[in-house]
């Protein structure tokens, strides 16, 4: 079962950052409570993540240039940190989108035509 | 392509890392609360609300983790943070960290100001010399003995070696010049060939290099300054070039450039002339050149130019063979020439026993630190239990000994400088001595780089054996018994004993090498060397050589000069000739009257020494029969020698040797037939060795002019401080032109002052001194160290054997039998040691064996004694604890 966890949280490291780009594109500059509350709304809850491990995606996001980040008032007047997407984040969301498309409609025709190819292999 | 930028973000992480922490928390309570406010509104109450913020955002210390490490460079952050705890530690415990530093300083120190000395001889040569370590010094040899090297040779050499880019050559150790111009001043210059500052890689800062053609013979005669001199006489004036200096009435010599500042070679020059191939230098029998120096070839090491050198010598010997039969080339690098042909040995030796000095040190700390490590365990294993790992508490005490380490480098590199200077100080010959200034003593890269490796190597040395016992450590037990379990097992105090064993075998080998050397050192000191010295003055005196062609000028000069010495009141005489302990006089070929015929080839040969008249009364020797010679030995009358006890009784054992006649060789031609007209008392020529060789004197007055130096001996009970005025009035009124080098000093002062006679073995025995009782001092603050650590995690036990009834002599007798049985187990190692060692130093040794009992029983019985002092002052004071307090000692 750890196992199985584990796994699931690999495929979210990968796509995690497809998924906050994307957010932050859409929505505009956003705190961490935001993108994360967003990504549960969007999944509907289906992708589970621990709320905390956002924050260490979110620095080396920042760190590679795709977002940046500024303090400022948040709807309750409360000091927040503020993400925003930058324009190499603009690519490298379109980058990802691509390779993610790309992926998508090789999974879809493994799952669409192996199953016919075995059976005509063994009779 | 995004390394850079990320790199650049991590820089800034570990550089704001406080104000970003800050940050992190706010921006993480913030999120918790917005979490919490949501849960809130869907109708959870307070602390349920918490309590599920807290859980969907998982882990929050270890997501902080994560982020830390990814904000910044994970390495160097826990790196910092162990140095900020070790930092900590060191400074809640100021008494060990002292005593640590102090050590650690110490023998890094000694260590560093040793590797500048050895660094000096070995690796830097004449100073400012480029590539020192590709420059050869070679002179001809003949039976083993310097000889000069003759023009032609160097010439036949330089061009047919194929293992050097280029050779040069110097003339003279130093010629002195007096300027006749503005006020009389006397300079040293060497003549050197015109090739040799580019061969040492240095140009003149002002003016012009040499020229060949300023060697051609007729050529206007130049010189080049050196920076020195060219500021102490001419105030820097950069007009210089082009003046004329007038040196001893020869014609205008031109200044033509000034070297640059610090530039000497060989030695502590004033200025430089070309070597003009004259014609009396171009005779192969004149070996007039001091050493021929030369720049190794790429490819080419010493022992193929040895091999090319010998077989070179071998051609030239075969065709000049009057001139050339016997004679080898030998190069030398720096320190065997300058220094000594067992430099390289010896430096090694004594830089193995600073090593060793370190060792000592090393074994100290590393019995120190266990020592406090036990006392840490408690703590350590808290911190393991709450989940810090082996390698991260391993690492920690690391940290901690290397900065230790550091700590003590950074002040072992002030305690070098001081003592380098010191050392110079102490060992720089006198002004206007061979190998003033010869050496240059500066801390460069190389000294640099050796503390800082001896510093961390030393904090990794004595840090490991303390690390690794945590590497082993059960947990429970530790924790269960409060720490006593780990310190009662019997691998911390096996590992103790085997440092106490250790330093004590070190420390014997050190004192015992030591000790010889310093017996060594007082027989030659106390020797006698068969003459009164107490009221002997000496000086050294150059004559020009132009104005004294003649043996008529030379006598009569030295006559006037006895005359007017002894003129001086209270100076009873005056003479010249070999000073004692100053060197062994050249030998020649000799033949006793009525010895049968002897192969040429195989003619022994005699030391010979040209002296005055009253040489013996002036030294205080005995004429044991005979006379000594008077002024007119060598003038008129028979041929007359004197010789000493040690030639009588070796020739003419039992017969009267007064009447004997013996005669020397010049070459292979006889001379005149001398009688033996004296015998006196053996003086021991031989500064080192205290040997007494047979000897045969001969008139001054008898023989060819010997111009150039020449020893002058008086005899007064005044001191030379007293004399100087008359001696200096007395000789410019004989000849103005003579200049005094050396003196007039006392005998016995000089004998004292370093650089002097006994200039080498005096340095290297203080050193050993110095090393030994550096080493003596560690290996007792060791020994006493780690015993008391040892009885006084002991005094529960020493109270409860009290309490029912144990002595004091019960309890001293458990301490001491532990702990000396370590000692003595390391006494033998190192007395075995020390045999092997000391054998090394055979060579160096006068009237010692190299196992001298004497010496190995007194360090044997000094570090017995510091052992048993260690020993016995802890566990008295383990005795005076109340057994009530004892018992509940934790």
């Amino acid at each position: 079962m750890k196992n199985s966890l584990r796994a699931k949280a690999a495929v979210l490291q990968g796509t995690l950052v497809l998924l906050v780009l994307r957010t932050l594109e859409a929505l505009g500059p956003l705190h961490g409570y935001g993108i994360a509350r967003r990504i549960e709304q969007i999944s509907e809850e289906l992708l589970q993540l621990n709320q905390g491990t956002l924050y260490p995606a979110l620095l080396r996001m920042e760190q590679e240039g795709w977002i940046t980040s500024k303090w400022g008032p948040s709807e309750k007047n409360r000091k927040a940190k503020f993400y925003s997407i930058s324009g190499s984040g603009r690519k490298q969301l379109a980058r990802e989108t691509k390779d993610w498309e790309r992926m998508r409609s090789t999974i879809d025709r493994f799952l669409g035509s192996i199953p016919d190819v075995l059976e005509e292999e063994h009779p | 392509m995004s390394w850079p930028r990320v790199f650049a973000a991590r820089v800034r992480g570990l550089v704001f890392r406080d104000r970003l922490e800050s940050q992190l928390e706010d921006e993480f309570r913030f999120h918790l609360e917005m979490q919490a406010e949501d849960n809130l509104r869907t109708g959870m109450n307070p602390s349920e609300a918490h309590y599920d913020a807290v859980r969907r955002f998982g882990g929050i210390e270890s997501v902080k983790e994560e982020y830390r490490e990814s904000r910044t460079f994970a390495a160097i952050e826990t790196l910092l943070r162990d140095v900020r705890y070790a930092i900590r530690t060191l400074g809640q415990n100021p008494g060990f960290t002292a005593v640590t530093v102090m050590t650690l300083a110490l023998g890094i120190g000694v260590n560093a100001a040793f590797f500048t000395v050895t660094n000096a001889v070995l690796f830097r040569g004449c100073r400012l010399v480029d590539r020192n370590d590709r420059i050869l010094y070679i002179h001809s040899e003949r039976n083993g003995q310097y000889s000069g090297v003759s023009y032609p040779d160097f010439e036949d050499w330089r061009t047919q070696a194929r293992s050097f880019d280029g050779m040069g050559t110097v003339a003279d150790l130093r010629i002195t010049l007096n300027d006749q111009s503005g006020f009389p001043e006397r300079y040293t210059a060497t003549r050197i060939t015109t090739n040799a500052f580019r061969l040492l890689g240095q140009n003149p800062i002002i003016g012009r290099d040499f020229a060949s053609s300023d060697a051609i013979p007729g050529a206007a005669p130049v010189a080049i300054l050196s920076y020195g001199f060219w500021v102490r006489r001419f105030g820097k004036d950069p007009a210089i070039i082009g003046q004329t200096l007038q040196i001893n009435g020869t014609p205008l010599t031109i200044v033509i450039g000034v070297m640059p500042a610090g530039f000497s070679f060989p030695q502590n020059q004033d200025l430089w002339i070309p070597l003009v191939p004259t014609a009396d230098l171009q005779r192969r029998d004149a070996r007039t050149l001091w050493f021929v120096f030369g720049r190794m070839a790429d490819g080419a090491t010493i022992e193929s130019a040895r091999a090319e050198l010998e077989t070179i010598g071998r051609r030239l010997a075969n065709a000049y063979p009057l001139s050339n039969q016997g004679q080898v080339p030998r190069p030398h690098n720096f320190a065997e020439f300058f220094i000594g042909p067992s430099a390289t040995m010896m430096y090694g030796a004594m830089w193995g026993a600073v090593v060793f000095v370190l060792l000592i040190a090393c074994a100290n700390l590393a019995n120190l630190l266990l020592a406090r490590a036990i006392g840490r365990f408690r703590d350590i294993s808290v911190r393991m239990a709450l989940g810090a790992g082996r390698w991260r508490i391993i690492r920690q005490l690391l940290i901690e000994s290397v900065l230790l380490a550091a700590i003590g480098g950074f002040f072992g590199w002030w305690i070098a400088k001081w003592g380098v200077r010191a050392y110079e100080l102490a060992t720089n010959p006198a002004v206007g001595e061979w190998r003033r200034d010869l050496l240059d003593y500066s801390m460069d890269y190389r000294v640099l780089a050796y503390v800082m490796a001896i510093s961390i190597g030393t904090g990794l040395l004595f840090g490991f054996a303390p690390a690794l016992r945590f590497a082993r450590l059960d947990l429970n037990t530790v924790l269960k018994d409060g720490g006593r379990a780990a310190t009662g097992g019997g691998r911390g105090n096996r590992l103790s004993g085997l440092l106490v064993t250790g330093e004590v075998t070190l420390a014997v080998v050190l004192l015992t090498g030591a000790g010889v050397m310093i017996r060594s050192f007082l027989n030659i000191y106390t020797a006698d060397i068969g003459v009164r010295t107490a009221d002997t003055r000496t000086m050294l005196l150059h004559l020009p050589e132009a104005k004294y062609p003649h043996r008529k000028e030379q006598i009569s000069f030295v006559d006037s000069l006895k005359t007017r010495l002894e003129a001086i009141p209270s100076v009873e005489s005056a003479s010249i000739g070999p000073p004692p302990a100053g060197g062994i006089p050249g030998r020649r070929p000799y033949e006793l009257a009525g010895s049968g015929p002897v192969d040429e080839r195989s003619r022994p040969t005699i030391a010979v020494a040209t002296i005055g008249p009253d040489y013996f009364r002036t030294l205080g020797a005995t004429v044991l029969s005979g006379r000594e010679f008077n002024k007119f030995d060598g003038v008129s009358g028979v041929l007359a020698a004197v010789v000493n006890q040690r030639f009588a009784t070796q020739y003419w054992r039992g017969e009267n040797a007064v009447g004997q006649r013996l005669r020397l060789f010049d070459g292979k031609t006889p001379e005149a037939w001398l009688t033996v007209v004296g015998v006196v008392s053996n003086i021991v020529y031989d500064a080192n060795r205290q040997e007494i060789t047979p000897l045969v004197y001969l008139p001054y007055y008898g023989q060819r002019p010997r111009v150039g130096d020449m020893w002058v001996l008086v005899r007064t009970p005044l001191s030379a401080g007293e004399l100087v005025t008359a001696f200096r009035r007395e000789i410019s009124s004989l000849d103005r032109d003579a200049v005094i080098w050396l003196g007039p000093y006392n005998f016995d002062d000089r004998a004292r002052a370093t650089g002097g006679l006994y200039g080498d073995i005096r340095t290297h025995t203080v050193l050993f001194l110095i090393f030994a009782a550096v080493a003596l001092m560690l290996a007792s603050i060791s020994l006493y160290a780690v015993i008391a650590h040892s009885v006084s995690k002991r005094t529960q036990e020493i109270g409860v054997r009290m309490a029912v009834g144990a002595t004091a002599r019960d309890i001293l007798h458990l301490v001491f039998k532990e702990r000396m049985l370590q000692v003595a187990i390391g006494l033998t190692i190192g007395l075995l040691g020390s045999f092997a060692v000391n054998r090394t130093l055979k060579s160096e040794l006068v009237q010692v064996s190299s196992a001298d009992p004497i010496t190995l029983g007194f360090a044997s019985a000094v570090l017995i004694f510091s052992a048993a002092l260690g020993c016995w002052i802890p566990a008295r004071r383990a005795m005076r604890v109340d057994p009530a307090v004892a018992l509940r000692h934790d």
